[in-house]
């Protein structure tokens, strides 16, 4: 193979976008984040050669492209694609080989997965149907208080004592916040309020898992102390915070880019095969 | 006699004076913060339409979400009981068996035997799916008042798909539908059908029976009655007023309060 220095990886979230720029020793190099588009095959264009530049990276030392998200496949550009399941379990795995539950609390998402050995996922469950606990409801939550969102977490840490929040659903919720304000409650404590909650849902997530082992988060949410020290609080385990939990798909995709000294099947195998295989793992281990 | 019932819900408050059997006014405001205030408001409304004074009011019953954080009431009722009392006063000659009532945070479908007695109700109060809110929050989506969903929904040829079920999701989704150029019609249409599906989800674990009376904000419009109806494969009866059938049922019941009392003294 060529010498070309460098990987990307795109995670085209529901809502922001990453790149992930790393070297061939999985080191991140450059990255950048900008809110999804309704046209994200030209936001992420537009974003990747930002950050090149930056980084004063030409685009011919880029070997590999990797897309993942949820809007890959606008990504028309890319090598490849993956789901955000395989590319978030991959970068969590290389920067934390001890985690066993890998959670990614993203803007409409928020995944839980089990590893199993050699980085391969056994068991993932995901919130289909509901926005409750994900970023979105934090964003909405710091929209109704009049909070920046990267301000919420460190605001909430002040709390001497947080309030109950009762509505589970997020337009809900906002209401709730809002009545609250009127009521002339503390905004630090109602964020530590909702963080709490938050956790607790996260909690929940992690514990139908079935194991006991250390968690890793990762997710835009993950940037987030508020909700990160709460969940700390309630995990009752070992809970691992990367110094990018934004960028972990996105890393987690440029690290999937084919490398020399690895098998080309371990390597070219496509999304669909990755399931069939992690299927059979978990079949063959239920008959043994 | 003149009673009245003001009905606090989580979106809009409403009144309803009944004098001697008959409704003679009614009033409807947003809710606002302040309880005390707005629930006056809509009484005043009520009365003015009525031709009567504040102080001819013997009785007033509050119910609703808000039914106890105002001090206009003597007495206060769950909305569930309010809402099939009125349902049994208006439709005691259509026989109504099934009422489907929508309101802006919560959705109630109860099931009532052959004497307008409830047996069961189920409640979607977790979730804003499938609520008023849902349609108010995405009408500001497409930038269209909500008063013009169901015409517009009615000129559509085919409904686009609503595939997400939070509303946090839908305006997304929503907003995406817009930018690849599919018609607000058809948009809306396709968020008639989304709500209507919900609803007839809920009302199937109760039990659906003929004759079915649908009440509640969003039974004013028409979109939403025809995508309810298709879905459940039955026409429902949609009364004149269908967002003061709760507060009309607080102000009947009121009224046989007072009677009650009025015999055991």
């Amino acid at each position: 193979m060529s010498g070309k220095p460098y990987d990307v990886g795109i995670d085209v979230g529901a809502i922001s976008t990453k790149v992930a720029v790393v070297d061939k020793e999985r080191r991140l190099v450059a990255h950048g984040v900008r809110l999804t588009t309704m046209e994200p095959g030209k936001l992420s264009r537009a974003l990747l050669d930002d950050v090149l530049s930056d980084a004063g990276i030409g685009g011919d030392e880029v070997q590999y492209i990797v897309a993942t998200g949820q809007g890959r496949r606008s990504v028309d550009f890319a090598n490849m694609a993956r789901t955000e399941i395989t590319a978030f379990s991959k970068g969590a795995y290389y920067l934390h080989h001890e985690s066993i539950i890998l959670v990614d609390i993203g803007g409409q998402g928020i995944r839980a997965m089990k590893r199993g050995e050699m980085g391969i996922i056994e068991d993932f469950r995901t919130n289909d149907k509901c926005s409750s606990g994900t970023g979105s409801f934090l964003d909405a939550m710091a929209t109704a208080l009049e909070v920046d969102i990267k301000d919420a977490g460190a605001l909430a840490v002040r709390s001497c004592g947080g309030e109950e929040v009762c509505a589970t659903c997020t337009v809900f919720a906002e209401s709730e916040v809002v009545s609250m304000i009127a009521k002339g409650k503390k905004k630090e404590d109602i964020l530590a309020g909702l963080d709490k909650m938050v956790a607790r849902k996260v909690n929940g997530l992690i514990n139908s898992m079935r194991s006991k082992g250390p968690v890793f988060i990762g997710g835009g949410v993950g940037e987030n102390i508020g909700v990160v020290e709460e969940l700390k609080a309630v995990a009752n385990r070992e809970v691992f915070i990367p110094e990018h939990p934004q960028l972990i798909g996105a890393m987690g995709a440029a690290f999937m880019a084919p490398r020399e000294h690895e098998g080309e099947e371990d390597v070219m195998r496509d999304e669909v095969n990755v399931k069939k295989r992690s299927f059979f793992d978990l079949f063959r281990k239920v008959r043994r | 006699m003149i009673t009245a019932g003001v009905d606090l819900g989580s979106t809009y408050v409403k009144a309803s004076i009944v004098q001697d059997g008959k409704r003679v006014g009614f009033g409807v405001s947003p809710t606002g913060h302040n309880h005390d205030q707005t629930s006056r408001k809509v009484l005043d409304q009520a009365l003015e339409m009525a031709g009567l004074k504040f102080e001819q009011i013997e009785h007033i019953i509050s119910t609703g979400y808000g039914r106890r954080v105002t001090s206009l009431a003597q007495e206060s009722i769950s909305e569930i009981s309010a809402n099939a009392r009125g349902v049994q006063w208006l439709g005691s000659e259509i026989g109504v068996r099934t009422i489907i009532d929508i309101g802006g945070q919560d959705t109630k479908v109860i099931a009532m035997d052959d004497n307008l007695q409830m047996i069961n109700f189920a409640m979607n109060d977790k979730c804003a799916a499938g609520t008023g809110r849902f349609l108010e929050v995405l009408a500001k989506v497409l930038k269209v008042p909500l008063d013009q969903m169901g015409e517009m929904s009615l000129r559509s040829e085919q409904p686009v798909d609503i595939t997400t079920t939070c509303l946090v999701f839908a305006k997304s989704e929503v907003a995406n539908l817009i930018f690849q150029g599919n018609s607000k019609e058809d948009i809306i249409a396709g968020i008639h059908r989304a709500v209507a599906r919900r609803l007839v989800a809920m009302a199937k674990k109760v039990g659906v029976e003929n004759v079915v009376f649908f009440d509640g904000g969003p039974a004013r419009n028409i979109g939403m009655v025809r995508a309810m109806e298709k879905e459940l494969g039955m026409e429902m009866y949609v009364p004149d007023m269908p967002q003061i059938v709760t507060a009309t049922g607080a102000a009947i019941l009121a009224a046989e309060k007072l009677e009650e009392r009025s015999q055991s003294s």
